[in-house]
């Protein structure tokens, strides 16, 4: 039977909910939810998705059982917690931006690599008779990459919250955690391992692949929500840049314009007369170009260069292609 | 048209499979039975630490281990530890010598499909008895069965050393953890793609940081290095504040592990010539006399204790000649290796002419220590690989499965009573059953036809033994 719904799963509380529902109203996908006790809300620009709010890891699992048919979580999350009917559909939204990583203590000062940590490691079970004990919330991440680094005798020390703090109280050796800034690692004294990095973590969507398969609708909506997305991620980029130039006539201004690569734009210079502006019988033109943001100051250096006055630049809010890339990928994927 | 083959039952195939299996563990169990090896039981689930102790680098993270109530347990992924650790319980002096056979399901994460997490081993153990005598004993034990069983095939028997290799290596000076590192890379010398060249790059990677620090000369003598090391990270550590944070580790620990880092900034000579000779006993895979021969040349006269092990691996051989086992079965891999850490001395495989590994073991004198005993106590061992060595074979318990049918007008009662004195003699036979290996039919009389003879209840003696005859 085909979904009537969408049901799509956000972060209710951590580190990327607020910045979800910021991000998805500046894709102009406004999230209202009528009150801030109830885990519900819903999406005006598409009326058929109804927004439940879930813990990162929830989002996850209600995905992945289908009671979500869409979420967005963190792809940490998404690493930790592997499932075949959940896919990854754009695992780059550009927040949430994290890292899991390795930490030990800073007075360990004989520990520089991992391969440090293997000797650690080796050490503590021959002169202490112990495991080295890690401290994590991770457990298939870390299990998996300190096996993958050759380090096969430890124990994981799960908890939850305050991990930073327990080489300091003493019930770990080290930490397997998220870290943003690494303000919180320094504050407790420790330090990252720099080939200890686990995974490169952002916001992602991730949707459940048999009912991405089986219902329509849920492609539908999922189509509708990356045009949104894409458009916008793509806008980011690009900046709308307008200025002002004396010349003889559109052709000639245009031919100027486009002869730097940097200022052709995405199709090349719009140009449009100014009527009656300067009365000293010149001609002036106005140029809209669409310029990539790393370009900018080159653009507007070659703009100056060739008699561009009164620049003004604007952001560019969409950009939509002839296709959603991202779309046209899960399209590929689902087959 | 072709015709398709015909398609297995896979119950069928199920039940084939359970039988040979049963008839391999019966045939191997009177056969070590016979050399005084007692059967005991150890439970499938014990505590983790049991077999980590001394658990491999490739093993450890493929044992299925779990907790429970605070405890980590594992499932049973062989008998050796378990084995030690009786022992140690009982006699943790050692001095007792026990002969020991293990029978049952291990567990080992390391194939894809589930079914082959679980696999059928028979182990036999000989704790208490050292000496060459000892490891003749159970090699030429375990080849022997393969014999009994593998009427038409000689299984044939490699044998290597870890404890020769890890004195040799000794004469080189290494570092504790760079022998260690050497020592659990050996599969890789077997390894096409990896070989020296892989060992090479890993240790290379390891030293590398360590090359990078300032080339100051190291302070004289430990004690004096120590102190000052010691000195000058109290002064940082309480100056900064770092030392908040420990860890489990002490300052001492630190400072110790920072001296022998830069110890090992000065081993690189010694690594190298260590590599060169393991490039050259690598290669060393030949008949005894020849590969004795070729070990020999790569002892230094002067090293005793290696040439000592040498000569008793050499009367060990000659000592399985003794047991009806000749040199021509035998080849010598003195890089033979294992994944499991514990083992001390000598290690072998037995494999078929294809090169299926069937089963293999070795000398473990110091893993009852580790597990608890006072001292290391002389211990050697070996695994059967019984559920490969049952698809091997086809055992004979198979053909003595008889299927009982009958004419509808008998009665039951006839047809229960023949069955009950066949069984009485030892017959296995079903009612009406299918996939036996041979028929009888019960006719409206209660008379039995088989083999184109009629027999009365009566004449019951005379058609057992035409059945037993038939089962040979």
């Amino acid at each position: 039977m085909s979904l009537e719904r969408v049901t799509l799963a956000l972060p209710s509380k951590g580190a990327i909910a607020d910045p979800t529902t910021s991000f998805l109203a500046d894709c102009g996908l406004r999230v209202d939810k009528p009150n801030p006790r109830q885990y519900t809300g819903s999406i005006p620009a598409i009326p058929q998705i109804d927004v439940l709010f879930q813990r990162v890891t929830d989002v996850l699992y209600k995905v992945a059982d289908g009671t979500a048919q869409l979420g967005i979580t963190g792809l940490d999350v998404v690493r930790e917690h592997p499932h075949e009917d959940l896919i990854v559909i754009h695992e780059n939204l550009r927040y949430g931006y994290c890292k899991l990583i390795v930490a030990v203590p800073e007075a360990w000062v004989d520990v520089e690599t991992m391969l440090d940590l293997v000797e650690v490691a080796h050490d503590l079970r021959d002169v202490k008779r112990r495991n080295l004990r890690i401290a994590t919330t991770y457990s298939n991440l870390a299990r998996e990459f300190l096996y993958s680094r050759g380090i096969h005798h430890f124990t994981l020390v799960n908890a939850e919250g305050a991990i930073e703090a327990a080489p300091t109280i003493g019930y770990a050796d080290a930490i397997i955690d998220l870290v943003q800034t690494g303000t919180t690692l320094r504050e407790n004294h420790l330090k990252a391992v720099p080939d200890g990095v686990i995974v490169e973590s952002q916001a992602c969507l991730v949707g459940n692949r048999r009912l991405l398969e089986r219902d329509p609708l849920v492609m539908q909506t999922v189509g509708t929500m990356l045009e949104y997305i894409d458009a916008a991620l793509q806008g980011r980029e690009y900046s709308q840049l307008t200025v002002n130039m004396r010349g003889e006539s559109a052709e000639q201004i245009a031919e100027h314009v486009a002869s730097n690569p940097v200022t052709r734009g995405l199709q090349g210079p719009t140009v449009a007369p100014i009527y009656g502006t300067s009365g000293d019988g010149e001609t002036w033109f106005t140029i809209t170009i669409i310029i990539a943001n790393r370009n900018l100051l080159k653009a507007v250096e070659h703009l100056r260069a060739i008699g561009g006055t009164q620049t003004t630049v604007t952001p560019v809010r969409y950009v939509f292609l002839p296709h959603s890339p991202t779309f046209e990928k899960l399209r590929a994927a689902i087959g | 048209m072709q015709q398709s083959p015909p398609l297995r039952d896979p119950l069928q195939t199920r039940r084939a499979r359970h039988r040979d299996l049963k008839g391999v563990s019966t045939r191997l169990e009177r056969h070590l039975d016979r050399y005084g090896y007692d059967r005991i039981e150890t439970p499938l689930v014990q505590d983790a630490e049991l077999f980590l102790t001394k658990a491999g680098d490739q093993i450890v993270n493929r044992l299925f281990t779990f907790e429970r109530s605070g405890r980590e347990l594992s499932l049973r992924p062989e008998f050796t530890a378990p084995a030690a650790h009786l022992y140690v319980t009982h006699y943790p002096t050692g001095g007792k010598v026990i002969r020991w056979q293990f029978h049952g399901a291990i567990f080992e994460d390391s194939a894809q499909v589930y079914e082959e997490f679980q696999r059928f081993t028979i182990g036999a153990e000989l704790i208490g008895a050292g000496g060459y005598a000892a490891d003749a004993e159970i090699i030429a034990m375990a080849a022997l069965g393969l014999d009994d069983l593998y009427a038409d095939k000689i299984t044939r028997i490699t044998i290597g050393h870890i404890g020769l290799l890890r004195e040799l290596l000794s004469h080189f000076g290494l570092d504790p953890r760079t022998s260690r590192f050497l020592l659990s890379h050996l599969s890789a010398l077997h390894d096409p793609e990896q070989g020296i060249a892989y060992l090479q790059s890993k240790l290379d990677e390891l030293l590398s940081g360590i090359a990078q620090e300032p080339e100051e000369p190291l302070l004289v003598d430990d004690s004096g290095a120590e102190v000052s090391t010691q000195y000058i990270l109290d002064v940082l550590l309480d100056a900064t504040q770092r030392g908040a944070a420990m860890g489990g580790r002490t300052r001492h620990d630190i400072v110790r592990r920072l001296l022998q880092k830069r110890r090992r900034a000065a081993e690189r000579p010694q690594i190298a010539a260590a590599l060169d000779f393991l490039q050259a006993y690598s290669t060393i895979n030949a008949s005894p006399d020849a590969a004795f021969s070729a070990i020999q040349q790569l002892i230094a006269p002067d090293h005793t204790a290696a040439l000592s092990l040498l000569e008793d691996w050499r009367s060990m051989i000659d000592q399985l000649n003794a047991y009806g086992i000749n040199a021509e079965r035998i080849r010598i891999q003195p890089t033979l290796s294992r994944s499991w850490d514990y083992y001390t001395g000598m290690l072998f495989d037995l494999h078929d002419a294809e090169g299926t590994i069937l089963g293999g073991g070795g000398r473990y004198d110091e893993l009852a220590r580790l597990l608890g005993g006072s001292t290391d106590i002389p211990a050697v061992g070996f695994v059967y690989q019984a559920d490969v060595i049952a698809e091997h074979i086809h055992d004979p318990d198979d053909m003595r499965r008889w299927g009982l049918h009958y004419d509808p007008r008998v009665s039951i009662a006839s047809v229960i009573n023949w069955a009950q004195t066949l069984r009485s003699a030892g017959i296995s036979i079903t009612l009406d059953g299918d996939n036996t290996s041979h028929a009888l039919m019960l006719d409206a009389e209660a008379q039995i036809h088989w083999n184109g003879n009629v027999y009365a209840l009566t004449d019951v003696a005379a058609l057992i033994l035409t059945m037993k005859a038939a089962e040979q």
